[in-house]
């Protein structure tokens, strides 16, 4: 008979075998002078490990009452709800900008506002406005951490339908694939969208417009100085109320020409920008700190070349800061715009007894974020890739690996 | 099913805190965030709570370690130091300091499922529930632990000899 094998001694050790199986160990043991001897080098192992790890806890632990935490729930039941708004009115600014424009357009066209002649491209000023705007927002601080908000306002054209699957993703619940497909939604359509929107918009203001008084607001400039345009965010953002759509109309044209701190937008998009790619990067041992590095430099720290999605921009290579383990993020930008994330690591042991194999497609939800993962063995390297789509789109990215 | 969470809190959350010492190397943030695990675990109210609270602790303690990037700076490492001057006996304070900064290195060359692996084994979870919080087998577990233990125990006395050597 063959000798026990290292995997099995452990658990034997660890208490983890029952019945048949660890009476079997028991006689083979009994019987075999080499897995006695090599039972008790384990032995010896494992309490050396075990040794080792008691002396790095903390001191001593004191578990704070039990009804701090039940307290700190309640709150933070609280706060997630108003964050949840807080969302949602920052996707429901974006539609109040195009309404207002419109209205302000309108206005010049049917009741004689503005300098200028009708033919003005409203829409266009909203546009080239909302790009300065991303453009400000985005401003790279850490290089890799721009990209969710680009797709954010991406979605500047906010129809209700899309309002609506943004408010229904939270962090810590996996969005539906529905839900992630429809805020992935590629954005070349959304000019003709957006287009067929604003007619829209356009009509029905201006119809609500003929049936009662001009309002003041009216008046707004169809040409909002960027400043103006980020007001408008910072309002919705300081505004946690609801609106429904009426209120959001009407809304507009009383907060046109407020002009709100402009620093509140961006520190809410600055908050979901951070929150989306963290999901994505990987841990890099206890430090955990990941430096944004050249691919020269990437490739030789990980020591072989670098797997990436052929068709999939790249956006940063990350290696990590604190240790020189051999790893490699690769941030890379799908063509929907949709952010992902390849990790490659040399594996462990090649000969991971049977192990690696199992793991070959191993996949998992991330119960803290609506990001999934997938992992793939390729020669001595692991690669995992980790984006907000569904656990078969990732796989189904992973064979297309060169 | 109904979860008595204030027994599971009783009975878990040392482990909880000493899993995320390894992870975060700091006694207050470890604690801190395992009484966060705690919160979110009363809002989600999982069936498995075990599982589940070293599945969450795991995430917060990378999402922890990510912040670090952010704020770019080593906070543990001179909160340590801090630590090491304030204590009532220096000279001991210092060496266990010195001591768990070894064990942090070492573990660090650990690969990531070995090091996963046993922290949990070592925050007491048995080994379906690691296969569980893993995605191994049951079986590979015994053999992914016994790596583990060696890995660890060679890179320490590397380092500590290294340590020595250096003196």
């Amino acid at each position: 008979m063959s000798h026990i094998d290292e995997g099995l001694l452990h658990a034997y050790l660890d208490g983890e075998t029952a019945g048949a199986e660890r009476s079997g160990f028991e006689q083979h043991v009994a019987g075999c002078a080499e897995c006695r001897t090599r039972l008790e080098q384990a032995r010896a192992l494992r309490d050396r490990s075990t040794g080792i790890l008691s002396g790095s806890g903390p001191a001593s632990v004191t578990p704070p009452p039990f009804e701090e935490v039940v307290a700190r729930s309640r709150s933070v039941e609280a706060r997630r709800r108003v964050f949840r708004l807080n969302r949602l009115t920052a996707l429901g600014w974006a539609a109040t900008l195009v309404i207002a424009v419109g209205v302000g357009w309108i206005a010049r066209g049917t009741l004689g506002f503005g300098e200028r002649p009708a033919e003005q491209p409203g829409f266009a000023v909203v546009d080239s406005a909302a790009s300065r705007l991303a453009e400000q927002i985005t401003e790279p601080e850490s290089g890799a951490g721009t990209l969710e908000v680009e797709r954010t306002l991406a979605q500047v054209p906010t129809r209700e339908g899309r309002v609506e699957s943004g408010r229904a993703q939270r962090r810590d619940e996996p969005a539906s694939p529905e839900a992630l497909k429809s805020e992935a939604a590629p954005a070349e359509e959304e000019p003709a969208e957006r287009h067929a929107e604003a007619e829209e918009a356009r009509a029905k203001m201006a119809q609500a417009d003929l049936e009662r008084q001009p309002a003041a607001g009216v008046a707004a400039p169809a040409t909002p100085a960027p400043s103006q345009v980020r007001a408008r965010g910072a309002l919705a953002q300081a505004d946690s109320g609801e609106h429904a759509p009426d209120e959001r109309k009407a809304g507009v044209e009383a907060d046109v020409q407020v002009v709100v701190q402009e620093a509140a937008a961006e520190d809410a998009f600055a908050v979901r920008r951070q929150m989306d790619l963290d999901a994505l990067i990987g841990h890099a041992g206890e430090a955990g700190a990941w430096r944004v590095v050249d691919e020269p430099t990437a490739r030789d720290r990980l020591g072989g070349p670098i797997a990436r999605l052929p068709d999939a921009a790249v956006e940063a290579y990350l290696i990590p800061a604190d240790s020189e383990r051999p790893a490699v993020q690769v941030v890379q930008r799908l063509e929907s715009g949709d952010v992902v994330v390849l990790a490659q690591e040399l594996a462990a042991d090649p000969a991971e007894e049977g192990a690696g194999a199992r793991d070959e497609l191993m996949a998992m939800n991330e119960p803290f974020s609506d990001a999934s993962s997938a992992s793939v063995r390729r020669g001595d390297y692991v690669v995992t890739l980790r984006a907000r789509l569904p656990t078969d789109s990732l796989r189904a990215l992973l064979e297309t690996l060169p | 099913m109904s979860v008595d969470w204030a027994e599971v809190y009783r009975t878990t959350f040392e482990d909880l805190v000493r899993f995320l010492h390894r992870k975060v190397w700091d006694a207050d943030r470890a604690k801190d965030l395992a009484q966060e695990v705690f919160v979110r675990a009363l809002d989600h109210e999982p069936d498995n709570p075990k599982a589940w609270l070293f599945t969450v602790a795991g995430n917060i303690a990378r999402d922890e370690a990510r912040s670090e990037i952010r704020r770019r700076k080593h906070l543990t490492l001179l909160k340590s130091e801090a630590a090491g001057q304030v204590a009532p006996d220096p000279t001991e304070e210092l060496e266990r300091e010195q001591r768990m900064a070894l064990v942090r290195q070492a573990l660090d060359r650990l690969s990531e499922r070995d090091r996963d692996v046993l922290l949990l084994w070592d925050a007491g979870l048995n080994y379906d529930e690691i296969a569980g919080e893993t995605g191994l087998s049951k079986g590979a577990v015994g053999t992914t632990l016994a790596r583990a233990r060696r890995r660890l125990v060679e890179a320490y006395d590397a380092l500590e000899e290294r340590d020595v050597a250096h003196r």
